[in-house]
Parts: C-alpha cells; sequence; structure tokens
C-alpha cells in the first residue's frame, strides 16, 4: 500500500528536521555568499552570469528551506537570519571563510554543492508534501549546477601547469569535511517516518560514487573518496567568519535602502 | 452587479505581465489554477525560479488587477513548487513572444 503522505511533521522529527534544514539552510546560504562574492572575479563574462545566477538560486533554496521552518519549526526571520549568531550555524566548514581562487570556488562547489544534493534527493519522494514540493523544484535547479562545476572541474584538472594537482588537493580538503558534517547530522526519527528515505550512511555512500564518478571524469590521480573521507586534517574554521555573517544579515547594505 | 468569474479573473491575469519579460503570467504558465467562491479569489500559482527576485512585485501586480475588478472582496494566492515550472508550460502565446525577443525555447 502507498504511504500516505502528510501535511505535517510526524511526531517525534520536529528536532531532527530543524536541525537538518539549518544544517543545509546554512551551507546554502555560504554558498550562495561566495557564488555571489565571485560574481566579478570569474574568468569570464560567462562564468560571472553563471555564477550570479547559481547565487540567486542557492538564496532561494534557503529562502524555501527557511519558510519550512518558519511554518512547522516555530522559526521566525529573528532567529533564522537577523540574531542568529556565527557560532551557531551548521555550514560546511570549507565555505566558513573566504575562497582564495575560481579553481578552488568550482571544486568546492562540486563536492559541497554535489554532496548536498544528493542528501535532498533523499527527500524527493519524502512523506511530508511540503518537503517533497519544495524539494522537486531545488534538484531541478540543482541538475545545472552540477552540470556546471563538473565540466569546470575536467577542464581545470587538465588545464597544465599543475592544475591537476591543485583540483586535487581541494578534492582532499572537501571531502572529509563533507564526510564529517553529514556523519555529525541525526536522521533516524526522519528515516522511519519516511520524511528520508535514504540513511546518511547511504547518502554518503552515494556522494562518494558521484565524487569517483567526477574524479574518473577529470583523470585525476586521487585516492578513493572512503579513504579521502577518512584523512580531516584540514584546518577550516568552525563557525563562519563574522564578516560574512555580517554581509548575510544584509546589514552591510542598509545604507542604500531609500 | 455582474458575477464574478473564473474567466474574468483569467482575463485580468492575460495583463499582468512577468516584470522581467513582457510576456503575461499566463502566457509565462505561471498561474496553475484559479478558483472563485463568490467575491474571495484564490490563485495558485508558481514561479519559475526558487530565487526569483520578483516575487513581491509579482504578487503585488496581481493583487492591484484583481483587487481593481466590481466584485472581487479578497484576494488570495498561493505560490507552489509543484509540479516545478519548466518552459513546456509555456503558452503557444508565450512561445512566440519569447522567440520575438531572441529567447530560445
Amino acid at each position: 500500500m502507498a504511504e500516505k503522505v502528510k501535511e505535517t511533521l510526524p511526531k517525534g522529527t520536529e528536532d531532527e528536521f530543524k536541525s537538518l534544514l539549518l544544517a543545509i539552510s546554512d551551507t546554502k546560504l555560504l554558498l550562495g555568499y561566495h557564488f555571489g562574492e565571485w560574481t566579478f572575479r570569474t574568468p569570464s563574462l560567462e562564468s560571472g552570469i553563471a555564477t550570479c545566477n547559481f547565487a540567486q538560486d542557492e538564496l532561494g533554496h534557503v529562502r524555501l528551506f527557511h519558510g519550512l521552518l518558519k511554518n512547522h519549526s516555530n522559526e521566525t526571520d529573528a532567529t533564522l537570519i537577523h540574531e542568529r549568531q556565527a557560532e551557531n550555524y551548521n555550514s560546511i566548514s570549507c565555505l566558513n571563510s573566504s575562497i582564495s581562487s575560481w579553481l578552488e570556488l568550482i571544486t568546492f562547489s562540486a563536492v559541497i554543492d554535489g554532496g548536498v544534493t544528493i542528501l535532498l534527493e533523499s527527500m524527493s519522494d519524502s512523506s511530508f508534501r511540503p518537503l517533497r514540493e519544495r524539494v522537486e523544484k531545488i534538484l531541478q535547479e540543482e541538475k545545472f549546477h552540477s552540470d556546471y562545476t563538473d565540466a569546470w572541474v575536467v577542464a581545470l584538472a587538465n588545464d597544465g601547469n599543475g592544475s591537476s594537482e591543485m583540483v586535487g588537493d581541494v578534492f582532499k580538503k572537501a571531502v572529509p569535511v563533507f564526510a564529517s558534517w553529514l556523519n555529525k547530522l541525526n536522521a533516524s526519527n526522519l528515516i522511519e517516518a519516511g520524511v528520508l528515505k535514504t540513511s546518511l550512511e547511504e547518502t554518503l555512500g552515494n556522494s562518494f560514487t558521484k565524487f569517483e564518478a567526477l574524479i574518473k571524469k577529470a583523470g585525476l590521480d586521487l585516492p578513493d573518496p572512503e579513504e579521502m573521507a577518512s584523512d580531516d586534517s584540514s584546518d577550516f574554521l568552525q563557525f563562519p567568519q563574522e564578516e560574512i555573517i555580517y554581509s548575510l544579515r544584509g546589514e552591510k547594505n542598509e545604507v542604500f535602502r531609500v | 452587479m455582474a458575477l464574478l468569474t473564473k474567466e474574468t479573473i483569467l482575463s485580468a491575469l492575460k495583463e499582468v505581465n512577468d516584470p522581467e519579460l513582457p510576456i503575461s503570467l499566463i502566457d509565462m504558465g505561471m498561474i496553475y489554477g484559479v478558483e472563485v467562491d463568490g467575491g474571495d479569489v484564490n490563485i495558485t500559482m508558481t514561479m519559475t525560479a526558487t530565487g526569483c527576485p520578483a516575487i513581491d512585485f509579482i504578487k503585488e501586480d496581481i493583487l492591484e488587477k484583481l483587487e481593481a475588478i466590481d466584485g472581487v472582496s479578497s484576494v488570495d494566492i498561493e505560490v507552489v513548487w509543484s509540479p516545478a515550472w519548466t518552459k513546456e508550460m509555456l503558452t503557444e502565446d508565450g512561445v512566440y513572444a519569447l522567440k520575438a525577443l531572441g529567447i530560445a525555447v
């Protein structure tokens, strides 16, 4: 018998739902910030248009998830954005500070945005209708992100002048922090209630499969993603830089308001 | 006072354009449903992108147009994301209009 689709969150899943959506939203907020910051520093005009569009998409996804949190978790704009402190964010750590090159932005995006999208795919058949409907639209948009960043990873890895090693180095930093972030999430009640269809362990495995395919396509000489994930010696900030939080709140732009 | 009908509302929405393109919301395929109950109007619609910066403008334009119609007492707009908008939702007029603007569809 088909599982009943619900309009409200199943009992007992509220805390996990809030933590999970905040972790995804925080990561997407940071991705949107970095795409926005890089809009005028891209290697071509077309890349600038793409990053600008991706920034808009990521912030749109945050808007949809924040809407869910406001409707189903008693959150408000104040608690989600204006009064939220950096130490309460749960973004993937490689996004918590400025990104130093186009190569780093693209490779981080391929891994982080790609991995988070695998997680979202486990919600596409969710028993919680408001979530599955939003995720349907988000996945439609993420397809373009994946096509674009994957193509750039392949191009950069084959650009010569040591670019292959540089792309590989960013992979080695990004895969462990993605795995670590995912491993710290808890979704057992959400899975039991059918809000998520795949365990987080399986999602991680699916992400590794995706990363491995990209590594192979790019011709990179790297250990398999599971092995990479076990070596988290990266030194990223635990929480987003205050300057970034300040920008995300929109306070920086207050002076432009009429 | 004339009876308010769904056709009246659809006809009015045909005159509300997407703020970024000179094409009506109807021809963009963004209007998913219209219900009329007495003077109460319920619109179900979508946006082409989650990050659409014009969501509030579009809603305001709809409200301004519909609230000016004789017999409309309230307008409720619900934005939904499923089914996700695709270019297949454009009407034939919408496709022609976009092509005329040089946009490949």
